[in-house]
């Protein structure tokens, strides 16, 4: 635990194991990256992630809702809450949403 | 290090009695503990040699037995306790499910219980198919074919009973709902203890790639079988990928892939060919439940390329293809950008 802010040590979830693929980059890189890639798709949904002391994230929303959770399954279950129905990846639309953000 | 556990289910009378009885008295399995769900169902007077205490006897084998009283997680942290205080030694735990049994649940208590997980780890999951039975048991229970599909390893059993076209036609149907598994057809004769503990998912010893020659109608989908049977809403494939893989991107993906299709993605196994990486990182999947990715020293020999196989229900592998291709081309195209 950090002894400043009271949070707790990073949680062990496999995706935040990336450390021994990184070629070289810090785990906090890594977990940044990770980050930037998953607000690729929620920005289809006009919400942001943002990464907490590298043990937590922060999903928010455009309307200013801010939300603590630990794991990107968990980002991904509290923004299906938020929005009220799932993020499906093999939706279609959702697809097209992604790519054509991309060219932007 | 870690105590490798394997998880040896199957149906209700496909031979995994014999197969329990087998492995307790095995030599090969000295060094093993098994929980079994009760002492009657084995009968295994003769093969004991001391009462250990209560619910765990020692087997002439050395092997270590042990009955599930009450939760599966109190058994196995019981047993661990008493190897702490060295009242038994073991350095492998074998775990039989009732025949009814969905695995799932008992891979998620070796991977995720808190004080389990720092001590043991899912090596395999082996499964006993029927030869007689095991056709229609996978055509009429979902549970069948769950078992089916999570296995490393299939033993079918009783083929000795069975006509050559009845064998032929399960092997066919396993063939289908999970090709990557080894499969061990017994009349009489129960696999070696080699044969049995071989896989381990944590091992850091090269692996064998996915095979790449499965016929087509296995690798590509059910859509002409009847969708009432259990085992035709089930089929593998196998994903190629050509490019280097993008970790973060793939395990963004991944994650949202298991969290909205989770309890149809029933296996996921392979190996990635990471960016900046030299050798393989091997992924294992259980449904939601992952394994840590590992990331090992060097390829299997001739193969230094991204495979994943899938085993899903009522899924498409183009579905999923088109997936990942889209999101590993935006989001790794992105992040280079910014």
């Amino acid at each position: 635990m950090c002894v400043l802010c009271g949070a707790f040590g990073g949680n062990d979830h496999w995706s935040d194991r990336a450390e021994p693929f990184s070629a070289g980059r810090t785990r906090r890189a890594e977990r940044l990256a990770r980050v930037q890639a998953a607000n690729a798709i929620l920005g289809a949904f006009a919400m942001k992630l943002d990464d907490w002391q590298g043990t937590a994230f922060i999903l928010a929303t455009a309307t200013g809702r801010r939300e603590i959770v630990d794991t990107l399954p968990q980002v991904w279950a509290m923004a299906d809450r938020i929005l009220g129905r799932p993020i499906d990846p093999l939706d279609p639309d959702l697809i097209a949403r992604v790519v054509a953000r991309r060219a932007l | 290090m870690s105590i490798p556990v394997t998880v040896l289910t199957g149906f209700l009378g496909s031979g995994k009695t014999t197969l329990l009885r087998h492995l307790l008295t095995d030599p090969g399995f000295a060094d093993c503990a098994v929980l079994i769900n009760e002492f009657g169902e084995v009968g295994l007077d003769h093969h004991l040699i001391a009462d250990v205490r209560g619910d765990v006897v020692l087997m002439q084998s050395g092997c270590i037995c042990c009955t599930i009283r009450g939760d599966l997680s109190g058994a196995i942290r019981d047993l661990y306790a008493r190897r702490e205080r060295e009242e038994v030694a073991f350095s492998r735990l074998v775990i039989e499910t009732t025949g009814l049994a969905d695995p799932t649940p008992i891979v998620a208590t070796i991977m995720h219980e808190p004080q389990i997980r720092h001590h043991f780890r899912l090596a395999n999951v082996i499964v006993t198919v029927d030869a007689v039975n095991g056709a229609a048991h996978l055509q009429q229970q979902a549970e069948s074919v769950k078992q089916a599909a999570l296995a490393d390893a299939i033993v079918i059993t009783k083929t000795d009973l069975a006509a050559p076209a009845v064998v032929d036609a399960l092997e066919a149907s396993l063939m289908r709902v999970n090709p990557p598994a080894r499969r061990w057809l017994s009349a009489n004769t129960p696999p070696s203890s080699d044969w049995l503990l071989a896989d381990d998912t944590a091992s850091d010893t090269p692996r064998t790639p996915p095979p790449d020659d499965w016929p087509e109608h296995h690798a590509t989908g059910m859509h002409h079988h009847d969708a009432n049977r259990h085992d035709a809403r089930v089929h593998a494939f196998t994903l190629d990928f050509e490019r280097d893989i993008d970790w973060n991107v793939f395990a963004v993906w991944f994650t949202l892939l298991l969290h909205s299709h989770g309890a149809d993605v029933l296996r996921v196994k392979g190996m990635l060919k990471v960016a900046g990486t030299t050798g393989p990182v091997v992924i294992n999947a259980v449904q939601q439940l992952v394994h840590p990715p590992m990331h090992l020293e060097t390829w299997p020999d001739d193969w230094q390329r991204s495979r994943l196989v899938f085993i899903v229900r009522d899924l498409a592998r183009a579905d999923i293809e088109r997936s990942f291709a889209a999101f590993h081309a935006a989001l790794s195209r992105q992040m280079v950008q910014s």
